[in-house]
């Protein structure tokens, strides 16, 4: 499959936004992780 | 057949570090716009002192060559290297005139520290410095976390001839983000630019919120955005973010550090709306799956510990410090004595965070998330390669960016840049513990400068020996440029003294 070279601005704010929610999801995962891995010691 | 260098091209190459050098001098004047602004005159003394230098060397390095040649490829990558050292000499001039280093040394640690984003220091008094210097700590993160290079071609500064993309290759990037190389560079800018705007404001109302005056909550939060974003790892105050004593703030850089270990081909592709890129890529999926086990190992580490074992605990000191180290940050909230309190799995799992490292092509430093991910396909692919039948063609493919298959060209350059990361974290740990330290604080000194993060268990200090300092500075200057950069320096050099015995 070719690489694409559109407009990088074309979904800016829409994209910005895609990128917090991708890292709050992946904040919560990790949080949840170690939370879990922390009462598994206990 | 290894070829020396022609006096043409030293010419060339020295006029265009000349074009550099004045850009470093121009980029002095935020500070001293910043120390006018806040009447700090001695300071203002320093970035004038400084900017004539800059000018004055960048225009002697021009006149080796006043036609402006163009840059073939194999000088784009011993301009790279070069440009980064004289960079790195030139900003130390105004610090070391600050009063706030031990000397020229230590100044220039501070700038190689700045500009590969590493974030160790060796400055004094921290706490009351001025805020035109502490404005060009946090400005050489931002210089040299896009690269110095990225900076020049973006504003195709003197560019010449077709060398634009062979710089732009030179300073670690991949691939270009967009057909033409200076509209890729310029990118990179833009994307920086609206994470820094973002972040400015919300850190400056989270410092508004906790009761900080208007200017000093602003400058503050340019300057933690500018290093977070940057994974540089530099702070106003000596205490780190552990200053703003906020779990909030915290949580708010968090978000600055992954995005600023995010490849900028990544960041583009959410830009241009193809929104499951992220979730296919190879080097998101290992970056994340990565911190997500390192994280549970910090977490179970912790929990194990008398001090840290409270669940606000495992957050803030075990998983702030994961995120911190493998996005190559450094950001930290312990005092520097306090590693040892974490326990050894929980001081381990920093050591491999920060080891790993980022995407390649953003600000992060480290072995990066895309040659782990290849290196563990390749393992997967001979073992199914075990269980196939024989006449089996058993292959294997991975999207990053595109659909690729898992060639061994790919599976051999990826080793080879893993090996020789590991042997120089190695190497730099003996060396530490040579000078009479702890060998796993050594350790984890040696690979917080190698892989640019700059988390410290406190053996990076002023009083620490000369030896050691030069050997982190060589450190953190190899492993922003990936080694292979600063080899052909070498080699070229060594070649162009003495050409009759080695070229064949």
């Amino acid at each position: 499959m070719e690489r694409r070279y559109h407009n990088p601005y074309r979904h800016l704010m829409g994209g910005l936004g895609i990128e917090i929610a991708v890292f709050a999801a992946v904040i919560a995962l990790l949080v949840v992780v170690t939370l879990l891995a922390g009462l598994w010691v206990r | 057949m290894w070829i020396p260098l022609t006096l043409r091209e030293v010419r060339a190459i020295t006029h265009y570090l000349g074009v550099l050098t004045i850009g470093l001098g121009f980029a002095m004047s935020v500070p001293l716009v910043t120390a006018v602004l806040f009447g700090e005159w001695n300071p203002a003394l320093d970035y004038l002192v400084g900017i004539a230098v800059a000018c004055a060397l960048g225009t002697l390095l021009m006149l080796a060559d006043v036609t402006r040649p163009a840059i073939s490829h194999r000088q784009a990558f011993l301009i790279s290297p070069l440009a980064w050292l004289i960079a790195s000499a030139v900003a130390a001039v105004p610090l070391a005139l600050s009063g706030n280093y031990a000397g020229y040394l230590d100044a220039a640690f501070e700038t190689v520290s700045g500009l590969t984003t590493s974030g160790l220091t060796l400055v004094q008094d921290l706490d009351h410095m001025a805020h035109s210097h502490n404005m060009w700590r946090h400005l050489t993160h931002l210089i040299g976390g896009q690269g110095i290079i990225v900076a020049a071609v973006s504003l195709a500064v003197g560019l010449k001839g077709g060398g634009a993309f062979s710089l732009y290759l030179a300073e670690g990037r991949d691939e270009r983000i967009l057909p033409n190389v200076v509209h890729s560079a310029r990118f990179i800018w833009v994307v920086t630019a609206i994470w820094v705007l973002v972040g400015t404001v919300v850190l400056g109302v989270a410092n508004l919120v906790q009761g900080m005056a208007f200017s000093r909550a602003g400058l503050h939060a340019f300057w933690i955005t500018v290093a977070a974003y940057d994974t540089g790892g530099f702070a106003p105050q000596s205490l780190s973010t552990m200053y703003y004593r906020s779990g909030v703030f915290e949580l708010l850089t968090v978000f600055l550090m992954l995005a600023g270990a995010m490849n900028f081909n990544l960041h583009a592709d959410l830009w241009r709306g193809d929104y499951r890129e992220i979730f296919k890529n190879i080097e998101a999926r290992t970056l994340f799956g990565n911190m997500a086990i390192l994280a549970g190992f910090a977490g179970a580490g912790l929990a194990a510990t008398h001090f840290y074992s409270a669940n606000s605990e495992l957050l803030r000191k075990g998983l702030y410090h994961i995120i911190s180290a493998n996005t190559g940050t450094g950001h930290q909230t312990l005092y520097a004595g306090q590693w040892k309190d974490l326990g050894s799995v929980a001081f381990f799992a920093v050591i491999l965070a920060m080891a790993f490292g980022g995407m390649v092509s953003s600000t992060a430093g480290g072995i990066k998330s895309l040659r782990v991910g290849v290196i563990l396909k390749s393992i997967l692919l001979e073992v199914r390669r075990m269980l196939s039948p024989d006449s089996a063609a058993v292959r294997t493919s991975f999207h990053h960016l595109t659909d690729r298959e898992l060639t061994p060209q790919l599976v051999s350059t990826a080793l080879t840049v893993f090996v020789i990361y590991i042997a120089t974290y190695l190497a730099g740990g003996l060396i530490g513990a040579a000078y009479g330290y702890n060998l796993d604080a050594a350790l984890f000194e040696s690979i917080s400068a190698t892989a640019n993060v700059g988390l410290s268990t406190g053996i990076t200090s002023p009083t620490m020996p000369t030896g050691l300092k030069v050997t982190y500075m060589v450190l953190m200057w190899a492993g922003r440029l990936e080694f292979f950069t600063l080899m052909a320096l070498g080699f070229a050099i060594v070649i162009s003294l003495r050409p009759k015995r080695i070229v064949r």
